[in-house]
Parts: C-alpha cells; sequence; structure tokens
C-alpha cells in the first residue's frame, strides 16, 4: 500500500526535476529571446598556464576562476577600458600605468572628478602572490573583491556597477567576450563579479622580474651576468646581515626576495604616536579593528622600484634617497613601530650602493609586454 | 518482495555500521602564555623587576603532527603555520589557533608528537615545486638561508620603566639546524563521533627565562644568523611548549 503511494509520487519528482534542468539550461519552454542570446558563439575556453620563475612560489588560484586565455584577454579589455568609469574618461589603468610600474608616478591618485584620494595607488605586478589581502590596508581579501571597490569609489572611477553592467551589455564587443571566458548565454548573464574575475585573470598574468638584471645575474646565475660592484654591494647589505664587513641594511626581512615583499602589514615609523590613536590614517588598524595594528600598511613589492616614485603609502618621498635615509634613522616612533625598524648606520656611498641594487629589480621588458599594455 | 526489500534494509545497515562509527575528531589548539597568561599582542609583561616587554609577532610552523600507539603513528598534519596576528583582544588571545583534524579511527593512543619547525624534507623543498594551497607558502622562506623561518617571535622591551617600549627584539629561528620535535606520552582517547579536544601551551616566559637563567635581551637584540644562538632559543622553546 504504502509502495503504491511512494511510487507515483517518486516519478512525479523525477519529471519535474527532469523539467527544471531543461528551464535552467535556458532554452526549452522558455526560448532566449534572439536580442539578448549569446549561444551563437562558441564557448570554448582555453587553460592558460601561468609562468613558473625559478624560486617563486606557485600562485593560488581560486577553484571559482580557473585562467583561461579567453578570461585574460576580457580582463585586459577591461583594465585598459575607461568604460569603467562614469564619464569614460578613466580605467583601471590611469592609476596603474606600465610605464610607471604600473603606479601612476603621483602622491595621491586623482579621481574622475577631479577628486584626491589619500593615498598612492599601488604598484601591482606580482600582485597574483598577495595572500594577505589587497589595498594598503587589506580590506579585500582576493582581487576579485579588490576589482569591484575602485569602480564605485567616489574619488575613484565613481561609477554605479549596475549602470557598468548595462553598459556592457550593449557594447559591440563585450557581450561575446563574456561569453566566450564565461560560457553565458546571455547578455543579461553579464554582471560585475564575471567583470572582476577577468580583471583578476588578467593581474594574475602580471609576473615580474624574469627579464631585469638581479634576476638573470643572481637567480638564474646566467653566464656573463653580473652585478655591478656598487650593486652588489647593496645586495649584500639588503640581505646578508652583515657578511662581509657591510653593515645589515634589514632591507629583506620585509622585502623577502624574489617577491620583494612578504605581503604583511606593518608600520614603519612613518609617524609619531604616542598612542595608539594618535595615528591620522589608521591603516590595517581600520580595517582588523585592532588598536595594535594601527599605523600598518601593505609591505610593497620593490620590482621596478625605481620607476615607481613617489614612495610610501601616501607618496611622501619622492626619492630612494629619502627613502634610504627615512629607514636608516628607524623612523619617528609610536607603539606599534615594527621591532624591525632600527637605527642603522650607513654611509651615503652604502646607501648609493644599495640604491644601485634596487636599480636591478628593473624589468622593463615586462613593461613594454604588448600582452601588459592596451588593446586598444 | 518483501524479502528483497528486508535483505536492502539489513545490508544498508551493516554498511552504514561498518563504514562510519570506528572514526573520531581531533582538535588541536594552540595557545600562547607568558607566565601562564594568554598572550595578548601589545600588552605588557614583566620580564623583571626593571623591564616589561610586549609581544608584536609569535608565529610558528608546526609539521609533522602524528599520534602514537606503540611505535606506530598515525599522521594528523603534514605542515600548518600558526600565525597569531590576530591575538589582539584577551578572548583571541586565549583562543589561540585551532586545527581539527576529521576522519582518525577512533581509539586510545599512547602519545602525540610534532615538529615545532619543519621536517627536512619540506624546509628542503625548492619553492617552486611546493603546492600553491601548502601552509609553507603562508610562512616566509628566506633565500640566503635557504630556510623558512620557523618560528618568528617579535618584541619590545621597556628597559626603564617609562612605558615606551624602545628596545627591538627580533628572533627568528630557521635552517635543518634549529627542527625541534616534541614528543608527548599521554593518553589520547580518539572516541566514535566525538572531538576530543588537547590544549598545547608556549609559555615565552619559559623561553626567555629559563631555570632561572635569563635570556640576554639587552645585548642580543637579534637572532637571523647565528646558529649557535639560534639553536639555544629552539631548545627553549621546544623546552617551554607543553600540553595541558
Amino acid at each position: 500500500m504504502k509502495f503504491k503511494f511512494v511510487f507515483p509520487l517518486l516519478v512525479l519528482a523525477l519529471t519535474w526535476s527532469c523539467s527544471c534542468g531543461k528551464n535552467s539550461g535556458g532554452g526549452g519552454d522558455n526560448p532566449i529571446d534572439p536580442e539578448n542570446d549569446l549561444t551563437q558563439f562558441t564557448y570554448s575556453p582555453t587553460t592558460k598556464t601561468l609562468k613558473q620563475l625559478q624560486g617563486y612560489p606557485q600562485m593560488l588560484i581560486p577553484d571559482d576562476n580557473p585562467i583561461t586565455e579567453e578570461g585574460v584577454k576580457l580582463g585586459r579589455m577591461l583594465f585598459f577600458d575607461p568604460i569603467l568609469s562614469v564619464d569614460s574618461s578613466m580605467a583601471c589603468v590611469s592609476c596603474h600605468l606600465p610605464e610607471g610600474g604600473f603606479t601612476d608616478n603621483q602622491r595621491f591618485s586623482r579621481g574622475v572628478q577631479g577628486g584626491f584620494g589619500t593615498r598612492s595607488s599601488m604598484p601591482i605586478q606580482n600582485v597574483g602572490y598577495n595572500r594577505r589581502g589587497l589595498f594598503w590596508d587589506g580590506r579585500s581579501e582576493t582581487l576579485e573583491d579588490q576589482a569591484l571597490l575602485p569602480v564605485e569609489d567616489e574619488v575613484e572611477l565613481h561609477e554605479d556597477w549596475e549602470n557598468v553592467e548595462e553598459k556592457f551589455r550593449r557594447h559591440a564587443d563585450y557581450p561575446r567576450l563574456f561569453r566566450e571566458a564565461f560560457g553565458i548565454e546571455t547578455k543579461t548573464a553579464i554582471t560585475k563579479d564575471l567583470a572582476a574575475k577577468a580583471i583578476a585573470q588578467f593581474e594574475r598574468t602580471m609576473i615580474v622580474g624574469e627579464n631585469s638584471e638581479y634576476y638573470e645575474a643572481e637567480v638564474l646565475q646566467l653566464p656573463g651576468r653580473f652585478l655591478s660592484d656598487e650593486a652588489h654591494n647593496g645586495l649584500i647589505m639588503f640581505q646578508e646581515e652583515g657578511a662581509s664587513g657591510l653593515p645589515d641594511a634589514q632591507c629583506f626581512h620585509c622585502h623577502v626576495p624574489p617577491l620583494f615583499t612578504d605581503f604583511d602589514f606593518k608600520n614603519n615609523g612613518l609617524d609619531s604616536a604616542l598612542t595608539l590613536q594618535d595615528f591620522d590614517d589608521y591603516g590595517r588598524g581600520a580595517i582588523s579593528g585592532f588598536d595594535i595594528d594601527n599605523g600598518k600598511f601593505s609591505t610593497p613589492t620593490l620590482w621596478n622600484i625605481a620607476l615607481t616614485a613617489p614612495y610610501m603609502h601616501d607618496g611622501r618621498f619622492e626619492t630612494l634617497e629619502e627613502v634610504l635615509d627615512h629607514y636608516a634613522s628607524a623612523g619617528h616612533g609610536s607603539p606599534s613601530r615594527d621591532p624591525l625598524m632600527n637605527d642603522i648606520a650607513l654611509t651615503d656611498e652604502q646607501k648609493a650602493d644599495i640604491i644601485a641594487f634596487l636599480h636591478t629589480l628593473t624589468d622593463t621588458t615586462f613593461l613594454k609586454n604588448p600582452d601588459f599594455n592596451s588593446p586598444f | 518482495m518483501k524479502n528483497l526489500l528486508f535483505l536492502f534494509a539489513a545490508a544498508l545497515v551493516i554498511f552504514t555500521t561498518s563504514c562510519g562509527n570506528d572514526e573520531g575528531s581531533l582538535e588541536l589548539n594552540f595557545v600562547n602564555t607568558y607566565e601562564g597568561e594568554p598572550i595578548v599582542l601589545g600588552d605588557a609583561y614583566q620580564f623583571n623587576d626593571n623591564v616589561n616587554i610586549q609581544f608584536d609577532k609569535i608565529r610558528y610552523f608546526v609539521a609533522n603532527v602524528q599520534l602514537m600507539d606503540g611505535g606506530t603513528a598515525t599522521e594528523l598534519v603534514d605542515v600548518d603555520y600558526l600565525n597569531f596576528e590576530d591575538s589582539a583582544t584577551p578572548d583571541l588571545a586565549s583562543a589561540g589557533k585551532t586545527l581539527i583534524i576529521n576522519d582518525i579511527e577512533a581509539k586510545s593512543y599512547d602519545g602525540i608528537e610534532m615538529n615545532i619547525g619543519l621536517t627536512q624534507t619540506q624546509n628542503d623543498s625548492k619553492r617552486e615545486d611546493v603546492p600553491a594551497a601548502s601552509p609553507l607558502n603562508d610562512g616566509n622562506y628566506w633565500a640566503p638561508w635557504e630556510s623558512y623561518i620557523f618560528i618568528t617571535l617579535e618584541m619590545r622591551a621597556d628597559l626603564d620603566n617609562d612605558d615606551i617600549f624602545e628596545h627591538n627584539l627580533v628572533y627568528h629561528m630557521g635552517g635543518n639546524q634549529a627542527i625541534r620535535t616534541k614528543s608527548f606520552s599521554k593518553e589520547v582517547d580518539v572516541m566514535d563521533g566525538k572531538t576530543t579536544t588537547l590544549n598545547f601551551e608556549l609559555d615565552i616566559k619559559d623561553v626567555l627565562i629559563q631555570n632561572g637563567q635569563e635570556f640576554d635581551i639587552f645585548n642580543i637584540t637579534a637572532v637571523h644568523t647565528d646558529k649557535d644562538i639560534m639553536e639555544e632559543l629552539a631548545d627553549k622553546v621546544q623546552a617551554a611548549f607543553k600540553l595541558n
């Protein structure tokens, strides 16, 4: 008796689930409006394998955003396209210029309506290796999250994502590119999240360093490639802690080779503060909510550092000489100043040697690579 | 038909009984303390009558964590990185860091052991060969050492009781000579369908003052490359690491 009752129910459930499956495919009983339909374009994504440089860690790729040729192509277009801004005047690249080591070389970046932020644009090379949080304060945990924020920031692109999505849908090329990258079947399926995924994929391909003087001479040890004596002395002071009779400049504790950052948050003594509440910009503390994090900011990479002036989260130092002077002085005292900030006795010549070494981290081949320049 | 249904039900019961009922979970909790009190980053702790210290960073690797049963080892954790950066409030400091291991054969084990630091194989692995999701990538690899930093202790000291912690202490331990294994002989009961908690404690006062002997924080402000001092500190960490 019970079986007789249960069996028809099972048949009904099966029938219902099958019919649901058909609808979710976008066809069947509800044909797609031809204006909205993208299925005439082929979805056949090609997996893109990232370069694995010697000595570099493997990059962590989220399972829900594998890197494809089509995704990177779309992400590159979005990165360079002012369509993301309210008046079509600015794009991601406006603050992250290839020739500036993917910074804008301004103390504070100017937004679409002339406003200025309170922090300098960050170099974003090798950003795919960052596991600690994006922006100077680490407010975004992933590149996908990060890519969403500047669009609606009123001192950046000051646009509304709903408008941007509509602009994508009306665009001559983007619907097809979204289809090719993510397999969506309709224009209405274009979302900000897919745009952010594409930008993140593009950014993960921005792997820098292999064509630098340092990498060729010290990591690959290519025949005939040597650092100058000055740069070599600089390297010793940068990382070898008192070896060869040279002083330990203690740089590499935070700027750990080969990424030349540990992506950690530190107070490097930029401002005096008697208490943890005395900082004008709380930095990491404003995100974590911990007072001990006040005054801490993300450690940036030093790749292409010679091209990314001005320096620090607020661009207060115009030259590498000023930066070296700051670190040699241990900076200003405050309760969260990093214990690695100590007086370092460096002569002007030694500072110049360290700067000579920093110049060996310039990789202009990367910066001029068409893959990382405008597709338009 | 009835017989068939009965047989199916019986098989199901036997199958689920044999598969699911002899495994339990372990919760390994790690807390840093100073004289038994959970360490809150940025708070002051008394080193001696004249000196107070504050902690800025406490981080370390644990590796090859295994339960022992006679001579047989059951591996629980290959490697994990314990970063206590959020021990910024008393509650979070007391909570410490927890590793949860499921699907362990339920029985009584007679001990647990682990490395504080990495195994030589882990430490010697080329960076590009380490899987992206490995906790090794959460720590720092120092190329000039050809080693990860196993243990990071960074502190500030107030040497003259003026509430200004201006004396920096940066102790980093790494290199294969700094590997330390800690074994605990203790009955650990992993129970069917239940979670057993083990509480590990690293009392850093016992690292800095061991057997009444103060570590020379006045003159040894940084430990990175001096292997003798690094080994001395690694020994002290090993001794101060307890299972409660």
